[in-house]
């Protein structure tokens, strides 16, 4: 084995290795914090550039990529409320809320912390318990995902503001324009109505820029009055050593669950974020101010975030599965380089496998090097007057919302849900149970429905194993906690 | 409570419309449906009866439920303008963004955009017309050149598609 960790060494020590990661983590962050662009898009623009490189290089470049993606959509959430990625957005729930007092360079500061250690972790995790978290991802079936979904689906009621009936109401829309495409067991029309450009369903990023960026931008032009001045969004200082223990054991458990969901095929950071949010909360001296600013939820939802980022890489290395579209974007480079990913591999090239945990550790370290540095750099958009920022940062929206996918129909959508997100803003409808359950709805219904396939039309499926039933038990202890809160009266933010 | 009752009433509204009419309309639910769980409009029909279930308890028990809670900022009236002023403001921003999105397929994104800025920035009070005609020309611009030129993504010039090189 020593051996064999002698010649990673020897393979990774290049200058082409060491700056093709740092080159990634770079190109990740921009894109990340880019709304529109979107880190399988990143991933995938940079996949040409790999087919001429060594295969560690160009893998340890995609990688890069992945990894400052998944930190890079924190910074737009935090500063502007447009979160570059679905997971981001639950980093929109504390982070906005902050820099709106003031306090942006702590949110950032504390995104950027959370987002290393999480990393680290899941590095760790990825290299100690490869094998071991693969046989636990491979007991998952539709049944353990839904009772999954259905405990994360809690925190709605964490996240409902001042109203729990509202927001319900508010995550039933959500559910409601989730379900909007084809059928996926019939393949009849949903909510489609002869327009093809629904057929695939709502794009998350239009309905998340929507949703949370546009409402804020309407009401400022729309209740703007003279002489009115913004807050001094970056008088705070940035969060240090002290911030970082008092929120470690959020960070450490968001870390924990992003690693263990990372490494489940098909999940995702987005339900990992929100989960280790929910769990900060239930466990927080604070829950009163989640939702409204509170540095712990932000340090929550970015482990939990970035949490899944060595852990996606658990199944594709150990069982040649890709976990989700960038793992999926991974494997074929590897396979453009002759590579098949899987137990064969760890036998026939270990090497190379332990020069990529190498690179994988290292990037923990440039991600952090490089969120400092962009911290300092793109933080000062918070000091921008909103009457220059606001346009600006409209036109940003207009370009995303169309990037995504090429189609002015995506604009379309981000309009209307801006429109639907103002009402929401003004008839005091909280955003956050929306959006949870627009993200997590599919998801849901999915494994809900693949269940009773499985079963033929049986629910005692959704009961049939011990996973099953920790998840039952959890989320019934989860509620009760909740209502207990709610009869003290202790008002659960939003 | 008048109000909550109102907003009760719309959501009631809201969830009976999906259920009666939306879903009949808009949902093909095949004969062959082995399990009721499994038909297309199963899940819809659950969550616009939840919705409707939510406005039926808000229209019945307005502020039952709440806790006080105010997630919204506190602004001071004088810092708002007049209710009607307010209405007009947010007609005019709301007929900027759709007509952004009408003048896409006719002049692309650049050139609305360019003129889309400005006008927002008068609009919010920004009296500095050559940083306005700066900023107004270079975030269009830039964002074209990223797109097209950094993420091959091709964006839209409309009429003015005979510029690009």
């Amino acid at each position: 084995m020593l051996e064999n960790i002698a010649d990673a060494f020897a393979l990774f020590l290049t200058v082409d290795n060491a700056f093709s990661i740092f080159a990634g983590v770079v190109i990740g962050v921009v894109i990340g914090a880019i709304p529109g662009m979107t880190t399988p898009m990143g991933v995938a623009l940079v996949l040409p550039f790999t087919f001429t490189m060594q295969p560690v290089t160009g893998i340890l470049l995609l990688l890069g990529v992945y990894k400052g993606g998944l930190y890079g959509g924190s910074i737009t959430a935090i500063l502007i409320k447009a979160p570059g990625t679905p997971a981001a957005s639950c980093t929109v729930l504390d982070g906005y809320p902050l820099t709106q007092q003031g306090e942006a360079r702590k949110a950032l500061d504390m995104a950027l912390y959370a987002s290393c250690f999480a990393d680290f972790v899941s590095n760790l995790a990825l290299i100690l318990l490869a094998g071991l978290l693969a046989a636990f991802a491979l007991r998952f079936g539709p049944p353990e995902f839904f009772t999954l979904i259905v405990f994360s689906l809690t925190i709605i009621a964490g996240v409902s503001g001042d109203s729990l009936v509202k927001g319900i109401a508010s995550a039933a829309l959500g559910l409601l324009f989730a379900t909007v495409g084809l059928d996926m067991v019939y393949g009849t029309n949903r909510f489609i109505f002869d327009n093809w450009n629904l057929m695939g369903g709502l794009s998350f990023i239009p309905v998340l820029i929507g949703l949370f960026a546009l409402p804020e931008i309407i009401r400022y032009f729309a209740d703007r009055a003279a002489g009115r001045t913004q807050a001094a969004v970056m008088r705070g200082g940035g969060a240090g050593w002290r911030e970082f223990r008092a929120c470690f054991k959020s960070i450490l458990r968001g870390s924990l669950i992003g690693v263990v969901l990372g490494s489940i095929p098909g999940i995702g950071g987005a339900p990992s974020a929100f989960l280790s949010y929910g769990e900060a909360r239930r466990n927080s001296k604070r829950p009163h101010n989640f939702g409204k600013g509170e540095l712990e939820g932000v340090a929550a939802a970015e482990a939990g975030n970035n949490g899944v980022a060595g852990a996606t890489m658990i199944p594709l290395l150990a069982l040649g599965v890709p976990g989700d579209v960038i793992t999926a974007v991974i494997l074929g480079a590897f396979m453009i380089h002759g590579l098949r990913p899987g137990p064969v591999m760890f036998a026939d090239n270990i090497t190379l496998i332990y020069a990529l945990f190498i690179g994988i550790m290292l990037s923990s370290a440039y991600l952090f090097v490089v969120g400092k540095f962009s911290i300092r750099a793109i933080s000062r958009i918070a000091e921008v007057p909103n009457r220059i920022l606001y346009p600006v940062v409209l036109m940003l929206c207009l370009f995303g919302a169309f990037a995504i996918n090429n189609s002015v129909f995506d604009v379309l959508v981000m309009l209307l849900m801006g429109v639907v997100g103002y009402l929401m803003l003004i008839l005091r409808f909280a955003a956050p149970p929306f959006l949870i359950a627009f993200i997590l709805g599919p998801l849901l219904e999915d494994n809900f429905r693949q269940s009773m396939i499985l079963s033929e039309g049986n629910l005692s499926i959704l009961f049939r194993s011990g996973i099953c039933i920790v998840f039952w038990i959890l989320t019934v202890a989860s509620l009760w906690f909740l209502f207990q809160s709610r009869r003290r009266s202790i008002p659960l933010g939003g | 409570m008048r109000a909550e009752r109102i907003t009760g009433g719309g959501v009631l509204a809201l969830g009976l419309l999906v259920f009666f009419a939306l879903i009949p309309a808009g949902v093909d639910s095949p004969a062959n449906v082995s399990h009721l769980s499994l038909a297309p409009d199963f899940w819809p029909r659950i969550i616009a009866a939840v919705l409707a279930l939510m406005g039926l308890f808000m229209l019945l028990h307005p502020g039952r439920g709440q806790t006080g809670g105010d997630s919204q900022p506190v602004e001071s009236p004088a810092a708002r303008p007049s209710t009607a002023r307010r209405l007009l403001r947010l007609g005019v921003v709301l007929a900027a963004l759709f007509g952004f999105y009408v003048l896409i397929p006719r002049a692309g994104m650049v050139a609305p955009g360019i003129a889309f800025i400005f006008a927002l920035m008068w609009f919010a009070g920004e009296r500095r017309w050559r940083l306005m005609a700066a900023v107004a020309a270079a975030t269009p611009l830039l964002l074209y050149f990223f797109f097209t030129q950094v993420a091959g993504i091709p964006i839209p010039l409309g009429v003015f598609e005979a510029l690009r090189g």
